[in-house]
């Protein structure tokens, strides 16, 4: 639980810990004056660098200048005749010359972009010294640097020039050992990766329910996105449940699945679900155009960083107003460990509220409310005594803290807004 | 009935000719609406229309909007012998003072500003003002209707823009925490006490504290001077960048830990409120708008707070989350208020409101 912030209190401190510095020489007398006068002095001082500046405003003016509009050939004309023969013309070369525009439109476009660079360049000499050449002379300075620790070695134990040539034959050794070395990683890793030898397709029907209790389980969330500010996407859609809904209240919708028969299927039901990653089919999409981002399930299956980039990405494809809807098991309720999570071997880590709710709030949507859903049925739960005596009082008291830790909602729902 | 605009300066960018072009929109729903300016950007032309097409056969049915800003002779003459029904909008002007020691002819027309804006409050029936700073200005003149509504703002331009590709894998490659600081380099902003502040930040507490100054140049004199004072204080943790696209600024308020705003004066603040609506936390001076702009959500120095303050203010944010996450939170919940219809509509109930007590009133 952290600490009310207080704005005004905070000031104060600021002033405080300025006043500080200054009594405490931190700031020394005169140092703010100082650097005052410096910036008064550049102000009085001509310099040739005005030039640049100079040079900016004259680019502005050449931009605002450059793009030669279209005007049609006077077609007016004193002389008998004249007015068809401009009117021929035009139509002759009219064509031609909105070519000639388009062209010179351009590459004067582009020719100022250049220009735009070398003033950039002109002004920031270390804006126009390329990356890869950075990195190429640090890993120079690097090998550098190796080099010459190797040769202060060598001067240092010139003696012991064995056991330098002992290493250095280690080191080849273990270069000859590399590659098997590397093969068996990527075994390893190949292990780890989860390729069923049954159609992944089927397990989900057994874990998930039928379609139609699912479309029960959603409705209510379907009528709540009526209202969102755009289309709505369904990453990692399934077999289309939820998109059928919002079919079904006339919303625009489609879907991601990366399950290839999943997608055939859907095609096959007439659904537009496509075939791809969510994380990269977000990023093909424009900038504030989609009303709302929907993931039933999806991010237990994800890694942290891949959490982060779906919040982040979703923000930024979301119209203003636009929902992100993310439902996952609740890992608040024991129950759910010992029922579902782990009954799905691709489930990554549960993802606690408390952490979504941060990540949520910190990547900038306005509002986030939580929903929690599917209660485990009630001849499961504990049963709470009628509490007629002070034992029963008890008994149900902890009856009901039993039932809020073991059998709470399965999952929950966080609904953000953009 | 016909709602005309005058402004005197039509620039791209400019806050006062988007305001006008987008209230432009709002009003041709209800009458015949034109955007008229006495000196007008290339680009522009044809979106505002000269001061000399003016249409002569106005009633006093029609209403016209006058955006003060600078002085421009025979402007006062001209809205006096107009029969249409005029309204100021205003959005303040940057006192003389700030020019007048390196840039008198501009200064002078900062004056002359202040004169016209004096006599044309006698001819107004009411005004409309960004904040209640520029309210204050306008009752000091005489005038006693003055609506107070923040100008028309768009700050879906920054978010609904895919970020520049090429600044935002340059920030993502900033490791240390980065203090924005946006408006134009003009000696009102004072943006040299903001490179002071980074420099006093740098050495005191967080060396690798970068400072972005985004804005355009618009006084190269003092520009220039602003970037060699940055080289005379070996500061390579600044960069001065000039004039942004909606692309580099949105990447800029994407990755931005803190805002910093050191002006001395502001008619309302735009880059306060861009700034909550990406969570950033800010930090003002208490000076002009900024105060009202700010509410609760940023952390506003005294007028007195120098670099030193500015410093402190920033080591402070930088290094505190509690206070970080409690600032972006106010920000974001105070910036729901701000969308574009928000803004449009009431700017526009204004304009009505002042319309409807001038009838009231049996003003002509």
């Amino acid at each position: 639980m952290t600490e009310p912030v207080d704005l005004d209190q905070v000031l104060e401190e600021v002033r405080a810990a300025a006043a500080h510095a200054r009594e405490s020489g931190v700031y020394p007398d005169g140092l703010e004056q100082a650097l005052q006068s410096d910036f008064a002095r550049q102000l009085r001082r001509p310099d040739p660098r005005d030039r640049i500046v100079h040079l900016r405003n004259e680019l502005e003016r050449l931009r605002s200048a450059a793009h030669i509009e279209r005007t049609s050939v006077a077609t007016t004309s004193s002389v008998p005749g004249g007015s068809a023969a401009h009117r021929v013309v035009g139509k002759v070369v009219g064509r031609q010359m909105n070519a000639l525009y388009d062209q010179v439109n351009e590459f004067t476009g582009e020719l100022l972009r250049v220009i735009g660079h070398v003033v950039d360049g002109l002004q920031d000499p270390r804006s126009h010294i390329h990356d890869d050449l950075v990195q190429e002379m640090d890993s120079v300075q690097d090998r550098v640097a190796e080099l010459q620790r190797t040769l202060d070695m060598l001067g240092v134990s010139f003696r012991d020039t064995a056991s330098v040539m002992a290493r250095m034959l280690d080191h080849l050794n273990s270069f000859d050992g590399l590659g098997s070395r590397l093969e068996r990683l990527e075994e390893a890793e190949r292990r780890r990766g989860f390729d069923p030898f049954f159609d992944y397709g089927d397990f989900e029907d057994v874990g998930r329910g039928s379609t139609e209790s699912i479309e029960v389980e959603y409705r209510e969330l379907a009528d709540r996105l009526v209202d969102a500010p755009g289309p709505v996407v369904d990453i990692g859609a399934g077999r289309g449940e939820f998109l059928q809904l919002m079919i079904q209240r006339d919303v625009p919708c489609w879907g991601i699945e990366i399950d290839e028969a999943l997608v055939r299927d859907a095609g096959e039901a007439g659904l537009d679900i496509r075939l791809s990653d969510g994380v990269e089919a977000l990023r093909g999409v424009p900038f504030g155009s989609l009303g709302a981002i929907v993931l039933l399930h999806v991010i237990e299956h994800l890694t942290p960083n891949e959490l982060l980039e779906v919040v982040q990405l979703s923000l930024d494809r979301l119209a203003p107003g636009g929902y992100l809807v993310l439902e996952t098991p609740n890992p608040q309720s024991l129950y759910v460990f010992a029922r579902a999570f782990w009954l799905d071997p691709t489930h990554n880590k549960p993802v606690h509220p408390v952490y979504l709710e941060f990540v949520l709030r910190k990547a900038g949507y306005t509002t986030v409310d939580f929903e929690w859903t599917a209660l485990p049925d009630e001849a499961e739960r504990l049963v709470e005594p009628a509490e007629d005596s002070e034992l029963s009082v008890a008994v149900a008291e902890n009856a009901r803290r039993l039932n809020s830790l073991v059998f709470g909602a399965q999952n929950y729902r966080a609904i953000a807004r953009r | 009935m016909r709602i005309s605009q005058l402004l005197i300066g039509a620039n791209p960018g400019d806050a006062v000719t988007e305001a006008a072009l987008r209230l432009q929109g709002a009003y041709s729903r209800i009458a015949e609406s034109q955007v008229f300016a006495v000196h007008i950007h290339p680009e522009l032309d044809g979106r505002v229309l000269k001061f000399e097409q003016f249409p002569l056969d106005g009633t006093p049915e029609d209403v016209l909007i006058v955006h003060v800003s600078i002085g421009e002779p025979g402007i006062v003459d001209f809205v006096a012998n107009c029969p249409e029904r005029v309204i100021l909008s205003y959005h303040n002007i940057t006192p003389a003072s700030f020019f007048e020691s390196f840039e008198p002819g501009f200064a002078a027309r900062l004056r002359s500003g202040r004169w016209d804006l004096k006599n044309l409050a006698g001819t107004a029936l009411g005004a409309i003002a960004d904040s209640a700073f520029n309210a204050c200005e306008l009752e000091a003149l005489g005038m006693v209707d003055v609506e107070v509504a923040p100008p028309p703002l768009h700050l879906d331009r920054l978010h609904l823009v895919e970020p520049d590709p090429d600044l935002t894998a340059h920030l993502k490659q900033v490791q240390d925490p980065i203090v924005l600081v946006v408006g134009q380099i003009l000696p009102h902003k004072r943006a040299d006490l903001a490179v002071d502040a980074l420099h006093l930040l740098n050495v005191n507490h967080l060396p690798g504290a970068r400072m972005y100054l985004a804005g355009r140049f618009t006084n190269p004199t003092w520009s220039s001077a602003l970037i060699r004072h940055v080289e005379s204080l070996k500061l390579d943790t600044v960069r001065v960048l000039g004039a942004v696209t909606d692309a580099q600024l949105g990447a800029l308020y994407r990755r931005a830990d803190v805002l910093l705003v050191p002006s001395e004066h502001e008619g309302f603040c735009v880059p306060l409120v861009e700034a909550f609506s990406f969570g950033v936390p800010a930090i003002g001076r208490a000076f002009g708008a900024i105060p009202e702009t700010a509410g609760n959500a940023a952390l506003v120095l005294p007028r007195d707070a120098g670099p030193a303050e500015m410093a402190e203010a920033m080591a402070r944010v930088l290094s505190d989350r509690n206070v970080r996450t409690e600032m972006g939170r106010r920000g974001l919940e105070r910036s729901v208020h701000c969308t574009a219809d928000a803004t449009l509509g009431a700017s526009v109930a204004a304009l009505a409101r002042v319309l409807q007590r001038a009838n009231a009133a049996g003003l002509p």
